[in-house]
């Protein structure tokens, strides 16, 4: 029988060959991090995100009709024709309260954008990161409606992160508890300043707190602006813990991030790069 | 089946993943940590395919799950694919029909990618600490999926003997 090295090693050749292609792919983007999404993100995108729309647009008509359905299991049927007349009002009760919750949202979003000066686009979450490594967002809009990489994305709780890929009609966001985050802050009271990370778990840590400075359990983290991503005053979180070591040269803090980020559903994106202040009104 | 029925087929199939991953399963997470259909499919793969086929979906579908992540692509690819080949090679010797045994496979794959996923971004990106990844990260979602595989597992056995009948 005739030897044939790569039949014989086959799998290994393939594995290999694969491994090396993960370590180059890593190495290039790593090298030359883009300002645009790379290609096959792209093209995977513009596949997947008409799919993830369709389905955000339609999810407010299955959630009502589940829930019309767990209702309605354990409901005598003693009369059908009173049976379906409920039925149908349920049916449009949950589509009401679905619309109310989204006419609320939206008012607060609106809310938030006449108070901010630099010109802002209004977008709907379509996804969440597959990944439980990373912390981000896909939304419904991308350059074609002016969004910029770099820009902070914010909701009327605070702040929620910023766009790293721009696509034509999507872009992702960065969470602000996404472990390569990193934002400026300054804890509100004493005005001091330092930079909030992602931590693995649901907490933001703030670092390079000077080791004299008084801060609280509770204080309010705010962006401080010098990052140049994001507004001057956007609400981050609070302090929840403050690790301080003897021989350390910073204290830390453990920050409770203001916004649900898992249950957001609209956001808004600042157009352009701007580290202005913007006047923040308390709910 | 026809080269196009089954082409057709692999499209849906990825695109299920791809709306389940990220649309409903965050619903069930705990703690932020879901489980990774992903991973799961790449396990129930390389089972079934040489070891060469096995790097090669793993090499797939990690590169699927980078392309919809915020990672640098390249991440999920270099962890599926070993754990797809490393499967591909030892399936013969693994009696895996039993749901304890998927269920182990499953929690050891989990450990493995997520240990050369660690690696990984720690050596190209921002280091993540070991033990805090390892505790609130790796072990959760080994765990999750190792379930949440239990189910699909079965589900596919039963749509398996369905069709033989």
């Amino acid at each position: 029988m005739k030897f044939n090295p790569f039949s014989r090693y086959r799998g290994l050749s393939v594995l290999i060959l694969v491994l090396l292609l993960s370590f180059l792919l890593l190495t290039h983007q790593v090298r030359f991090s883009q300002e645009r999404a790379s290609l096959p993100k792209k093209l995977v995108m513009t596949i997947v995100a008409p799919f993830l729309r369709a389905i955000q647009s339609s999810s407010a008509f299955f959630s009502s009709l589940w829930t019309g359905y767990v209702d309605l299991r354990y409901v005598r049927q003693q009369n059908r024709t009173l049976q379906e007349e409920v039925n149908r009002l349920r049916s449009e009760e949950m589509f009401l309260l679905e619309a109310k919750r989204e006419n609320e949202r939206l008012y607060q979003i609106l809310q938030l954008r006449e108070h901010i000066s630099p010109p802002t686009i209004a977008a709907r979450v379509i996804g969440k990161d597959p990944s439980n490594w990373f912390r981000s967002i896909l939304i419904d809009k991308g350059f074609k409606e002016g969004i910029n990489n770099n820009t902070a994305v914010l909701c009327p709780q605070g702040l929620v992160g910023r766009v790293t890929e721009v696509m034509e009609r999507t872009s992702r966001v960065q969470l602000i508890t996404d472990p390569d985050c990193a934002v400026g802050a300054l804890v509100q009271p004493s005005r001091v300043g330092g930079v909030v990370v992602g931590e693995v778990g649901p907490f933001c840590k703030l670092k390079f707190l000077p080791q004299d400075a008084e801060i609280q359990v509770g204080d309010s983290v705010l962006t401080s602006g010098l990052s140049g991503l994001s507004p001057k005053g956007i609400p981050i979180g609070t302090v929840s813990a403050v690790y301080k070591k003897e021989n350390a040269l910073f204290q830390e803090a453990e920050v409770l991030p203001r916004v649900d980020l898992f249950s957001i559903e609209e956001v808004l994106v600042i157009a352009k790069p701007s580290s202005s202040g913007i006047q923040w009104r308390e709910e | 089946m026809k080269i196009e029925m089954k082409l057709v087929l692999a499209f849906l199939v990825l695109l299920a993943i791809v709306i389940i991953q990220m649309k409903l399963l965050p619903y069930f997470a705990i703690g932020n940590i879901k489980p990774d259909l992903f991973l799961f499919f790449v396990c129930y793969l390389s089972l079934r395919n040489e070891e060469a086929r096995g790097a090669l979906i793993g090499f797939g579908l990690g590169l699927l799950e980078d392309s919809l992540s915020i990672s640098p692509l390249g991440v999920k690819a270099l962890s599926f694919s070993l754990v797809g080949s490393l499967l591909g090679f030892v399936r013969k010797g693994l009696f895996w029909s039993n749901p304890l045994a998927q269920c182990l496979l499953l929690f050891s794959a989990g450990i493995l990618s997520g240990f050369v996923t660690l690696l990984a971004l720690n050596f190209f990106l921002i280091p993540r600490p070991m033990g805090d990844s390892l505790f609130r990260l790796i072990l959760p979602e080994s765990i999750f999926t190792a379930l949440w595989g239990l189910l699909f597992f079965f589900v596919f056995q039963r749509w398996k003997e369905r069709k033989a009948r």
